[in-house]
């Protein structure tokens, strides 16, 4: 059963959604081409760097030497190996030798990009606590006016700045509120210019004064 | 006619006849006979200049920022554990002989040991034969080794001891203490030659002389983690006999096993029930000249002056070549190292050798740091490489020949003469080589200056504070 109370149209205020869709969107691809360049351009460029001509060439010399190494230590192995088998040890120590540099390179863009990620979580933080505020600081002041409201201040106005959300509802409240404020005060007025004629109840003056209004 | 013959063109164009033929002169000289004359040193100058030579491998191919050195000049080569030691040695020794400056050598051991002790990987102290030398980390798939992790606290002991009082003995002895000698016995009696953290143990273990008396002593001198004195009697002394000398020999006959335990440790004075591992070392040697002489027949390389079979780079790659007794392998592949680090053994016979390679080989043998590793006539072929272990083995020995400083100093070390009672090696006219150390005098002290505090002994101060 759905409840009577659920939201049916989710684009409410299109501009100011499609307004926060377009930032949070536009951040996380900032986000991503800077995780995608670097991932990208960071394995590549080790890569190529290791897999080179060279590198290999040297890495294949380095395979030879250490298998060389082996036997001479190790004696009882240069009296068993024939060619075949020192040549099946040599590629067991590069595809060795292989799985490390992989090892050091994907150790290496993790490096750069946890480097790269710290200060884009500084730089997202920062941007949703930028973006966030053109929101919060509009709710903060109708929290303190819904206070001021409470005490029976009816002077109270919100005021927003320049590019704040939620200008067009602190409009249409202040009017309300104005609208109210312009009422009490004609109100206040009547029992007072009445209350020199007639006896008003007691609550209603009580009552009445204790509301604050622009009037006063 | 005659002011012709005076004319300033006639006269420069004889002057040009005259350097003509003087140019000639020279350039058909033999170049050997030029290179003569360019320099003649003596067998001292000589020794110095490879020394000097060799030390500046340890300064360019060393890391600067983890200060851990390239197994080789060959590209991409690795820092090997060994080498590492051989350069805090090597270093000390640069230092002393005024060719490194204090502030430098000190910086650069400080900062090798401060690697070895953080960054290093190791097992349980043992570290791995190869090494990134950018960071430290195990690489080549390598082995935990013994005897690579041994050569290189003997040279951090060392540098220890050239600076005394200094963080750098403090590092190298915690490094020393934090080896777990026992662990890499592998429950035998034996020490084993290595460990892989996805095959354990390797199958091999040191199990006869070779250069395994470095292993050995550093075991059981160890002050934390100590084997027992009496596995000193576990190993093979397998001997046999050369032209009539008995020799105890290691497997590969290589010089290189004669001489690596005795760079550090002074056996000159040392009997282990009867072998004197000094005479013996220089027996082999002896032995080896003469293996070569021998076959000077069958390969041009050798010679009376063209000796030293000892592992090294040969036209088929790296071999442990050697002489008898022993395996003997060899294919007419001479490493001058091999000789020149026998100088402490057979002055002599090692100087004629060097002298040899200096003069006749020096254009394609001699570079920036020394002797080249290796080369064979025969082939005509010319190791382009220095490897760090090579150098270093030749600086410590030289060392030795030419005053025995880093005898003297080793074997100050409180292990090594903890090592020499336990094993009750004999020092002549002595029943105990050293008087018996209390378990305290183990802990680093300065030993150089008795009655002086650290404070009060200059060559305990910091380098900021040496003018």
């Amino acid at each position: 059963m759905q409840s009577k109370n659920r939201r049916r149209h989710f684009l409410i205020d299109k501009p100011f959604q499609f307004r926060y869709m377009s930032w949070v969107l536009l951040i996380l691809l900032i986000i991503s081409a800077t995780l995608i360049i670097a991932l990208h351009f960071g394995i590549w460029g080790y890569a190529l760097k290791e897999f080179s001509d060279e590198s290999t060439r040297n890495a294949l010399k380095m395979t030879s030497r250490l298998n060389d190494y082996e036997i001479a230590r190790y004696q009882s192995a240069s009296e068993v190996t024939l060619p075949k088998l020192a040549f099946i040890r040599e590629t067991e120590l590069f595809s060795n030798r292989q799985r490390e540099i992989i090892q050091e390179i994907l150790s290496k863009t993790r490096q750069r990009t946890i480097f790269l990620g710290i200060p884009l979580l500084f730089f997202i933080g920062w941007g949703s606590i930028f973006i966030s505020h053109k929101v919060a600081g509009p709710l903060y002041h109708f929290n303190r006016i819904f206070k001021e409201l409470k005490t029976k201040n009816l002077t109270a106005r919100v005021r927003l700045r320049k590019y704040d959300e939620g200008k067009k509802t602190a409009e249409t409240f202040n009017q309300a509120v104005l609208e109210l404020d312009r009422s009490i005060a004609r109100m206040k007025k009547a029992a007072r210019e009445a209350g020199e004629h007639a006896k008003l109840p007691n609550e209603l003056t009580e009552e009445l004064s204790q509301f604050k209004t622009t009037q006063d | 006619m005659s002011s012709q013959k005076n004319s300033p063109s006639s006269k420069q164009l004889k002057i040009k006849r005259i350097f003509s033929a003087l140019l000639l002169c020279i350039l058909s000289f033999p170049p050997n006979f030029l290179l003569a004359l360019e320099e003649t040193l003596s067998d001292q100058e000589l020794l110095r200049k490879i020394q000097r030579d060799s030390i500046q491998y340890f300064v360019d191919c060393s890391d600067p920022a983890t200060g851990l050195t390239r197994d080789s000049t060959q590209a991409g080569a690795p820092s090997s554990i060994a080498a590492t030691g051989f350069s805090l040695a090597a270093l000390a020794i640069g230092q002393k002989q005024g060719w490194i400056s204090y502030q430098q050598a000190y910086h650069q051991i400080l900062k090798t040991l401060e690697t070895a002790l953080n960054n290093a990987q190791h097992q349980n102290g043992f570290f791995y034969h190869f090494l990134d030398p950018k960071t430290g980390r195990r690489v080549w798939a390598s082995e935990a080794s013994s005897i690579d992790t041994a050569l290189f606290i003997a040279g951090a002991l060392l540098a220890g001891e050239y600076f005394k009082g200094s963080p750098i003995e403090t590092l190298a002895q915690q490094i020393y203490e934090r080896v777990d000698w026992k662990w890499m016995l592998n429950q035998s009696d034996l020490i084993c030659m290595g460990w892989k953290p996805q095959t354990g143990f390797l199958p091999y273990f040191w199990d006869s002389y070779s250069e395994l008396i470095i292993l050995q002593a550093l075991a059981i001198g160890s002050p934390t983690h100590p084997i027992p004195p009496s596995l000193w009697n576990q190993w093979n002394r397998f001997e046999d006999e050369y032209n009539g000398t008995k020799i105890v020999y290691s497997h590969s006959g290589s010089l290189f096993t004669y001489q690596y335990s005795q760079a550090f440790i002074d056996f000159r004075e040392l009997d282990d029930r009867g072998i004197n591992y000094f005479e013996n070392s220089k027996n082999a040697t002896l032995a080896n000249k003469q293996f070569c002489l021998e076959n000077s027949p069958r390969f041009k390389t050798y010679g009376e002056s063209s000796w030293g079979l000892t592992a090294s780079l040969g036209p088929g790659g790296y071999k442990a070549y050697g002489a008898l007794p022993g395996q003997a392998l060899h294919d007419g592949t001479i490493a001058p190292y091999g000789s020149a680090s026998s100088v402490a053994f057979t002055p002599e016979e090692s100087i004629e050798a060097i002298r040899f390679f200096y003069e006749n080989f020096r254009d394609k043998l001699y570079g920036k740091y020394g002797f080249k590793d290796s080369f064979n006539l025969d082939k005509d072929w010319w190791a382009q490489e220095y490897l760090g272990i090579d150098q270093g083995i030749a600086v410590l020995m030289i060392e030795n020949y030419l005053g025995g400083e880093v005898w003297k100093r080793f074997m100050q070390i409180p292990a090594i003469q903890q090592w020499v009672n336990a094993c009750h090696l004999k020092m002549k006219g002595r029943e105990n080589a050293f008087p018996e150390q209390t378990k305290g005098s183990r802990k680093i002290k300065s030993r150089n200056s008795p009655g002086k505090t650290k404070a009060e002994d200059s060559s305990l101060r910091p380098p900021e504070q040496i003018s």
